[in-house]
């Protein structure tokens, strides 16, 4: 990859320009109500975190090169240029307060996708070289070691070995011909191993075959958080080559939110053909057990519990009911939050985010969306269904000094299996 | 120029020229948008895309509850100048003669007195529009020039015409040579600012709708 | 004289004894792995948790400081991170199951969830033939737990 640059930069937001791009910046009126679906400008009533105008830089190249009107100003020179100060102004727009949740694109009047425009454009300023540090270190770790937070085979291997010593389950390694290839978070690995557990426990009851790829165990895309497809695409080709080789039928994406959108929609796209195998995320995949009677569960929950929808699962990735239904198989007191499923609100924690440090300032602050969210509500637990998004939430309400335990549903629905393998240990 | 001779030429060369230039403006900026193309989706999809194009085309018309709760005044104000704006614009018999005499269709009109109320209507709107860019910290900081010169050239038309209609301010020939230069000035004034998105907005939906109905994911 | 001698016996054993009861025990389990922390916060929780008298303010307050613990080591997102490393959170998690409200009925159990937390927390330091080792935390937290029933 050459060096960062900012004619690179304007390059690449350059070629982010397509039809569906030109038609939002057309249809746009500056009514301003992206801003109210906004959880960063909600909690801070900074205009500038509108989220139209996180993309100001890529309407400016856009009028300025592909309409007549742009055209006849620039070369009047009565166009603003994009300089090198505008990537330095938009760094923090476009990464720290905005979590490409998507709420704003489905609240546009006029139809515009906004959370996708400021994906694109984020393409152009990794291109050059104004992103969070955090995320470049992340990128350049995912790339060269093949997990964004350095985690290696042998931490893998290391649960594996615990899994079978402790629970007699089996998480099978590069088993050519399963029916399944899992993925994990980085994050999951590292903090919530229960995850692992829980699959292999359900996988066990559902009598389905499944492996992990030594090679290409990482879910987590860095590439998408930051911004840079060609880092993105290898990621993903990491994966598509060890799914290929071993002749799986679908790769599982986990509790993890952007690695869904990362595999499930930009996957074919980033390395340009469409894949010979399935991509379903962890509860779309419990929910087919369910619904073909695999899952036999014990006993209901009567703790007040509700759930927070990841964004990239629920309200962009469509999985909406699948978490209800699963909930219902073992929760009698399951309340949805006023704003629910599509239109729930981020934990403040995704798209990078979360691994941006300078960052964490504003994200506390939009936590409070959550938090408010919550106060309604009162329950006893918060379940969801994404690593990041869980230690988002347990930091913010520390920080807002809330008791409220949070859990994992997949490691909810292991819990109430019932046991039919009795030998263990 | 007396004001019968430039009612004349606002009645003939002049509205034919504005609108020559908006339908060819808004020709080029509908070819500006369409021949920048868009990539095929080669994820797996769960839906049809052309279901969720058109789907969305129709259900962004209405605001999410949620939104409309923070801020029911400035939504509901936005429908009603642009329902008033069509009505007006539509359903007034002279109009209705225009569209015959040129595209010859034409329709049943409402009566001139729903047409005058809904003309004050619209203009007490499009003021009470104003005032709200500039008091909204969000949309006074979206604001651009372009905001305000599209402001102006759809409220004098509409303004102009209630002015003429009712014999006031100006003589009835010179207020109506006014209201067709007002109408002139937005036709030829449309295509390069927002008012674009009279067409783009059906784009807008169409494309995010379409990926969406192809995801299976809403929109 | 009862004695556990595996997973199963263990598991059931646990989720025989009334919560103040496994708090005790599970306090012991954490106290096995409490040399992988130096987190005050944790060694303060662990202390209250092992008292089967703990009032329910002070096991709120315990509970608040070693889920502060675990967040305090918890692997950022997108930080570099080893596994070796990984200990602290784990037993921070320990102890904050050891304190916490049992808001679940079923599946883990208090002490069972906080027993598999410790073996996390070991398990990233384990070597291969841990497994083989009679003192490794698994075999030990069995003989805790045999001996608390019979004391």
């Amino acid at each position: 990859m050459s060096a960062p640059s900012v004619e690179k930069g304007i390059q690449f937001i350059r070629e982010q320009i397509d039809a569906p791009v030109a038609s939002f910046f057309s249809a746009c009126v500056h009514c301003g109500l992206c801003a109210e679906a906004c959880l960063f400008y909600g909690q801070t009533g900074d205009p500038r975190y509108t989220p139209i105008n996180k993309v100001e830089p890529m309407r400016r190249i856009w009028e300025q090169e592909y309409t007549l009107w742009g055209r006849i100003k620039s070369t009047l020179g009565l166009a603003r240029k994009v300089t090198e100060k505008d990537f330095e102004e938009w760094e923090p727009l476009v990464y720290d307060a905005c979590s490409l949740c998507g709420r704003c694109s489905l609240v546009c009047p006029v139809g515009n996708d906004i959370s996708g425009m400021i994906r694109k454009i984020r393409e152009g300023f990794s291109a050059a070289g104004y992103a969070p540090e955090g995320l470049i270190g992340a990128t350049t770790r995912a790339v060269q070691i093949g997990s964004p937070m350095g985690v290696k085979l042998p931490a893998v291997q290391a649960q594996i070995g615990h899994l079978k010593h402790d629970t007699g389950l089996d998480a099978p390694l590069d088993q050519k011909g399963a029916e399944y290839m899992v993925l994990l978070s980085s994050m999951e690995i590292m903090n919530f191993p229960e995850y692992l557990e829980a699959v292999a426990k359900i996988m066990k009851q559902a009598g389905k075959s499944w492996t992990i790829a030594s090679k290409a165990f990482e879910a987590t895309n860095s590439g998408i958080q930051i911004g840079t497809s060609d880092i993105a695409a290898e990621l993903v080709q990491r994966v598509v080559d060890a799914a290929e080789e071993l002749g799986v039928q679908t790769v599982i994406s986990p509790e993890c939110g952007h690695a869904y959108t990362a595999i499930r929609w930009e996957g074919p796209n980033l390395i340009g053909r469409p894949f010979t195998f399935k991509v379903k995320h962890i509860l779309e995949v419990l929910d087919e057990f369910r619904e073909q009677g695999l899952l036999k569960t014990d006993g209901m929950e009567e703790a007040k519990l509700t759930f927070h929808d990841p964004c990239q699962l629920v309200r962009k990735g469509g999985v909406i009911k699948q978490p209800r239904k699963l909930l219902n198989m073992v929760a009698s007191n399951f309340v949805e939050m006023t704003d629910h499923a599509s239109m729930n609100w981020c934990c403040s924690g995704g798209g990078g985010v979360s691994a941006n440090e300078r960052a964490d300032e504003i994200k506390f602050k939009a936590f409070r969306q959550k938090k408010s969210q919550l106060d309604e509500l009162q329950v006893d637990t918060l379940v969801t269904a994404c690593a990041n998004c869980r230690i988002t939430l347990e930091e913010g309400l520390e920080e807002y000094e809330m008791d409220l335990p949070v859990v994992g549903l997949t490691e909810m629905l292991a819990d109430h299996l019932v046991d039919e393998n009795e030998e263990q240990g | 120029m007396s004001a019968e001779a430039l009612l004349a030429w606002a009645r003939g060369p002049g509205f034919d020229w504005a609108l020559g230039i908006f339908v060819l403006g808004m020709l080029l900026r509908l070819f500006e948008v369409l021949s920048l193309g868009r990539k095929p989706d080669l994820a797996e999809g769960r839906g049809s895309g052309v279901q969720g194009g058109l789907r969305t085309i129709v259900t962004r018309t209405l605001p999410r509850p949620s939104v409309f709760a923070r801020e029911p005044v400035r939504i509901i104000n936005g429908y009603v100048f642009h329902i008033g704006f069509f009505l007006v614009l539509f359903f007034y018999g002279p109009h209705i003669e225009l569209f015959q005499t040129k595209l010859g269709l034409s329709w049943p009109a409402l009566s001139t007195g729903i047409i005058d109320a809904l003309a004050v209507l619209t203009v007490l709107s499009l003021l009470l529009a104003l005032a709200l860019r500039l008091t909204n910290p969000v949309v006074k900081f979206l604001s651009t020039s372009g905001d305000y010169v599209a402001w102006l050239v759809t409220l004098l038309p509409v303004l102009t015409g209630y002015l003429a209609y009712n014999h006031m301010l100006l003589p009835y020939t010179q207020m109506l040579a006014l209201h067709l230069l007002s109408v002139e000035l937005l036709l030829v004034v449309a295509p390069f600012t927002k008012l674009t998105h009279m067409f783009s907005f059906a784009l807008a939906r169409w494309y995010q709708g379409y990926q969406a109905g192809h995801r299976g994911i809403e929109s | 004289m009862n004695e556990i001698r595996n997973d199963k016996d263990m598991r059931s054993a646990l989720e025989g004894l009334d919560i103040p009861a496994q708090r005790v025990v599970a306090a012991r389990f954490i106290q096995n792995v409490l040399p992988l922390t130096d987190d005050e916060r944790v060694t303060r929780a662990v202390e209250t948790a092992s008292r089967g008298d703990a009032s329910e303010d002070e096991l709120k307050a315990a509970h608040r400081a070693a889920n502060a613990a675990a967040l305090d080591a918890h692997a950022r997102c997108g930080a570099d991170s080893k596994w070796e490393g990984q200990s602290p959170y784990f037993v921070a998690r320990a102890a904050e199951a050891a304190t916490g409200p049992h808001v679940f009925t079923a599946g883990k159990s208090l002490a069972w969830a906080v027993a598999m937390q410790c073996r996390m927390a070991s398990c990233c330091l384990s070597s291969a033939d841990e497994a083989d080792n009679p003192d490794n935390t698994c075999n030990t937290q069995r003989r805790i737990l045999t001996d608390y029933l019979n004391s």
